[in-house]
């Protein structure tokens, strides 16, 4: 039942190594409203063929990231409308619910501004709303990581190691909802990330030890010999674009068995965001998912849509805003920094008075770039394109001005460089001071 | 009053296609922030000191602000000062700490290039995840090292701007 929440996990929050960056303190409150498909895939103890399921979600939650401590805290539920999954864990049930909660808390010390440490509690009731259901129980999990981090002009780079500890109780199937059986899994992973303008990539290592057979069986693993813990190697790299509304994510997992496991399975998933307004998305997914240990939740392939709407001074968070606490990264669908498509300026100030300001948007030759100046009484202005991005320098007098750019005669905006303000006709602009 | 700035939110206005009822808005509101920054900037002012002024009163900040840093340099251009107290404002920057930090430097002396630069720096700083006032904070104490303290200033005359 609650692969749903590690599926929509995956599809909604940030690759497990990358921490997060933002500009400045902020408070915000999200909503998740969507609808998900899932098939689980057969396994060879307890084939589950042609199980599939409807499902609907929400998601409440909110965040107060701040410059040193940030705090975080959701809840989500799912409902399942049509099920005809059976197995002895994790799994679909007609008449399941499932409803998660999670606390996340980020630690940036004001010393050392390259390192981050952020702690997230888990704790998640599945199945069994009434007592005629089969198939019910529960997860509790806690993670700890510490990240460092550093940026070199347009590119940011860093690496992570975190600790992860959960126990996974399912019920015995007799309809009375007791507790028949406890597992307890550890995962420790190692990351690495870097970006680069509007791509970033990640690739992280994760070894999880699990003494929850049945759903190592369920997930097409081979049990060698009987052991106190099984264990899993995972190693999943993620990769994601933004550019201008739009967010794409794909993440590709390999997982092989080591001692007494053996196997071998990979999955893969794409992941989008398209902002519809200032505060309004819409988030999709599609792709398979492993069976997760820490979870307790069996592999399935989903696919999921859902309308995010945020309330908060950050705009429409992307593919991988909405979960995390902490810093946020420079990208999102709604404030795109150094995406394809969107200006940048420079401001080089003249030692004889004055500055030139060099406006630049990677964008293809035939889009039309415009610029206006308050120094320029606002006469719009086209940019050059150089064969490569569009190009136009400004030179400025003394005095503070104000500078908008808009791109295929869209909305006037401020560039990216510049300290930007909302003007009085629904837009922004950029502010220039020169001395 | 300079009808300069008020014909420059018109065009701005007609050169975002806004309708006419929200020019006309926005230009007695303009008009209206100049007065006050007139009042404020008394005896003298230059017509881009006064932009300025009417700009960090759109972010909030008073008029006393205004005069107070008028009384403090009764004969030193503020366009810059203004400026780049319009800026920290706009990215973040609580308005009490940047107008109180941005009076300290320019009472010790701090040139509009120098302002610039912390600007900047600030900027950067917010920009790399550090909460505005922090950066503020910081960035100013880098500056002030740099300058002599109020009573020298006090002593060596009025701030002149670079030019």
């Amino acid at each position: 039942m609650c692969v749903l929440f590690s599926a929509l996990a995956s599809a909604l929050a940030p690759n497990g190594a990358r921490a997060q960056r933002t500009r400045g303190a902020y408070s915000q409150l999200f909503v998740d409203v969507g609808v998900a498909r899932l098939a689980l895939p057969s396994s060879q103890a307890q084939p589950l063929t042609g199980a599939s399921s409807n499902a609907g979600v929400l998601g409440i939650g909110a965040q107060r990231v701040g410059s040193i401590v940030s705090l975080g805290g959701q809840l989500a539920a799912t409902i399942v409308r049509e099920s005809s999954a059976r197995g002895g864990f994790t799994a679909l049930d007609s008449r399941a619910g499932a409803l998660q909660a999670t606390l996340t808390a980020a630690l940036v010390p004001p010393v050392a501004r390259w390192f981050q440490a952020d702690a997230t509690l888990t704790g998640t009731r599945f199945g069994a709303p009434t007592p005629s259901s089969a198939v019910g129980g529960s997860n509790q999990a806690w993670r700890m990581r510490s990240s460092a981090m550093h940026r070199i002009g347009p590119i940011f780079a860093g690496v992570s190691v975190a600790l992860a500890r959960s126990t996974t109780a399912r019920d015995d199937g007799s309809g009375f909802g007791r507790a028949a059986s406890r597992f307890v899994a550890t995962g420790t992973d190692v990351g690495a990330w870097v970006g680069y303008r509007w791509l970033s990539l990640s690739v992280t290592g994760t070894r999880t030890l699990t003494d929850d057979y049945p759903l190592v069986e369920a997930s097409r693993f081979v049990l060698v010999r009987p052991s106190a813990s099984y264990d899993l190697r995972d190693l999943a790299i993620t990769g994601s674009a933004a550019a201008g509304r739009v967010e794409l994510q794909h993440a590709y997992v390999r997982r092989t068995g080591a001692g007494a496991t053996r196997g071998r399975a990979t999955a893969s998933s794409v992941s989008a965001a398209v902002a519809l307004t200032r505060s309004v998305a819409l988030v999709a997914s599609h792709g398979e998912t492993l069976a997760d240990q820490l979870r307790g939740t069996v592999g399935a392939r989903v696919s999921s849509v859902a309308l995010r709407w945020r309330v908060g001074s950050r705009g429409v968070p992307g593919v991988g805003a909405a979960n995390a606490v902490g810093r946020r990264e420079r990208s999102s669908v709604m404030t795109p920094t150094s995406s394809r498509g969107v200006a940048s300026a420079a401001v080089e100030r003249v030692p004889s008075g004055g500055a030139v300001v060099t406006i630049r948007v990677d964008a293809p030759r035939e889009t039309v770039v415009e610029y206006a100046t308050s120094h320029g009484d606002w006469q719009p202005a086209r940019a050059t394109f150089d064969g490569s991005v569009h190009l136009s320098t400004v030179t400025l007098p003394a005095g503070v001005h104000r500078l908008s750019v808009r791109v295929n005669g869209g909305e006037w905006y401020a560039p990216i460089g510049l300290v930007s303000e909302r003007d009085e006709f629904g837009g922004s602009r950029g502010i220039v001071v020169v001395p | 009053m300079p009808v300069d700035p008020l014909l420059t939110k018109v065009r701005e206005g007609v050169a975002k296609r806004s309708d006419p009822r929200r020019i006309s808005d926005a230009v007695q509101q303009l008009a209206a922030r100049l007065e006050t920054a007139a009042q404020a900037l008394a005896p003298a002012f230059s017509s881009s000191e006064l932009s300025a002024g009417a700009g960090a009163l759109h972010h909030g900040v008073s008029a006393s602000t205004l005069k107070a840093y008028r009384a403090l340099s009764p004969s030193a251009p503020l366009t810059v000062p203004l400026g780049v107290l319009t800026e920290m404002i706009a990215d973040g920057v609580p308005s009490k700490l940047a107008s109180g930090k941005i009076r300290d430097l320019v009472s010790r002396g701090a040139t509009p290039a120098l302002l610039i630069d912390m600007g900047a720096k600030v900027r950067a700083d917010v920009m790399g995840g550090i909460a505005p006032g922090v950066a503020l904070e910081l960035r100013s104490k880098g500056v002030i090292s740099l300058l002599a303290s109020p009573a020298s200033s006090a002593v060596s005359g009025p701030i002149r701007p670079e030019k």
